[in-house]
């Protein structure tokens, strides 16, 4: 699926990698590619700046681990984060809802 | 892809010191997980976290600027309280500048909200720096009041200002160039007839208060004609820059 087609969605989808614990960038990457079956490969370059950007907007905080021998950037949802996934889900199943409705 | 030529289309982009340094470890340690990794071109990278970061911090710094100029007003009530005969145009720097902090950091908050593209980004930026002048020349109307209380509240709200200064300069180093829309952009197709009722209320008001307050018709008359003036001088003056007219 291309970068563009997801882009009103990633910021939800980043939110719920992460719903489940505290991940650093690449196995954001990685657990999206997983949950989505292959379906979300985003270019690699991509994710980082909203990570950073969600981050700026107080919806995910990081901080630095020592992990296999080098620092990496851990992110994990902010009490604003998971309430703003809340609001998301409810808005993606109304419009999921409604799209499958007309379609049928 | 070479991290010197990251660091450099970062800094090109405004992004520099520890937040480069976090972006570079950041996809130094995706590499190490992942050596097949493409994360693409230097450029297109840098862009993209320039892009992303834009809009958030404008919109940051240009609260941060309110917040400031709240603070401004905070302190010239604080100075107030001690008010001693200063400059004669201490008061008029502290009148015309809270004014035009006002509807600067106002027009800057309004298109901080609605807009995206870097020309409105530059705009909201280049108003809240007009607001924050403003500020400064609030600031410096205290100076001509001659207490300590006033010296004291100048520099702290000197301080603030300057805070908000630097956030909104940051702002602005990630912010390309652009081409910037009108007013029409804030306030629609009706937004000269909206910019002359606010003026109008503006100066209806302080013409209630001349007559209210000092009892005199003729007070209100000529503080209602200065007002007036003063608008139409900062239209002339900082219509442009605020893009309040073409």
């Amino acid at each position: 699926m291309r970068a563009e087609t997801l882009k009103g969605h990633l910021d939800g989808l980043v939110l719920a990698t992460l719903a489940g614990g505290p991940a650093h960038g690449y196995a954001v990457i990685d657990e999206l590619k997983r949950r989505s079956g292959g379906a979300f490969e985003l270019p690699e370059g991509t994710v980082y700046p909203v990570l950073h950007r969600l981050e700026a907007e107080g919806l995910l905080a990081s901080e630095w681990s020592e992990g296999a021998g080098r620092r990496r950037r851990v992110y994990r949802l902010t009490r604003r984060g998971r309430s703003s996934l809340e609001g998301r889900r409810r808005e993606w199943q109304l419009f999921a809802g409604a799209v499958e409705a007309v379609l049928g | 892809m070479s991290f010197a030529d990251l660091r450099r289309e970062l800094s090109a982009r405004g992004i520099r010191g520890s937040l480069a340094a976090r972006i570079e470890a950041e996809l130094a340690d995706h590499l190490a997980c992942d050596p097949q990794a493409n994360l693409g071109d230097p450029a297109e990278i840098a862009e993209r976290f320039a892009a992303e970061l834009r809009i958030v911090r404008t919109r940051r710094a240009t609260f941060g600027t309110f917040v400031a100029l709240a603070a401004c007003a905070a302190l010239v009530v604080v100075a107030g309280q001690s008010r001693a005969p200063g400059h004669p145009f201490a008061g008029l720097a502290i009148v015309a500048g809270a004014q035009i902090a006002f509807v600067a950091g106002c027009l800057a908050l309004i298109r901080a909200l609605r807009g995206r593209t870097p020309g409105d980004l530059r705009l909201a930026q280049r108003r809240a720096v007009v607001a924050l002048a403003g500020g400064a020349l609030v600031a410096a109307g205290l100076v001509g009041e001659l207490r300590t209380t006033t010296y004291v509240c100048a520099a702290v709200a000197a301080l603030v200002l300057a805070a908000a200064a630097v956030a909104t300069r940051r702002a602005r180093l990630l912010t390309p160039a652009a081409d910037m829309d009108g007013l029409a952009r804030d306030f629609g197709p009706y937004a000269p007839l909206i910019l002359g009722v606010l003026g109008a209320t503006a100066v209806a008001l302080v013409v209630f208060q001349g007559v209210v307050f000092e009892g005199s018709g003729w007070e209100g008359i000529i503080r209602g004609a200065i007002e007036a003036g003063g608008l139409a001088a900062g239209v002339v003056v900082l219509g442009r820059p605020l893009r309040l007219r073409a």
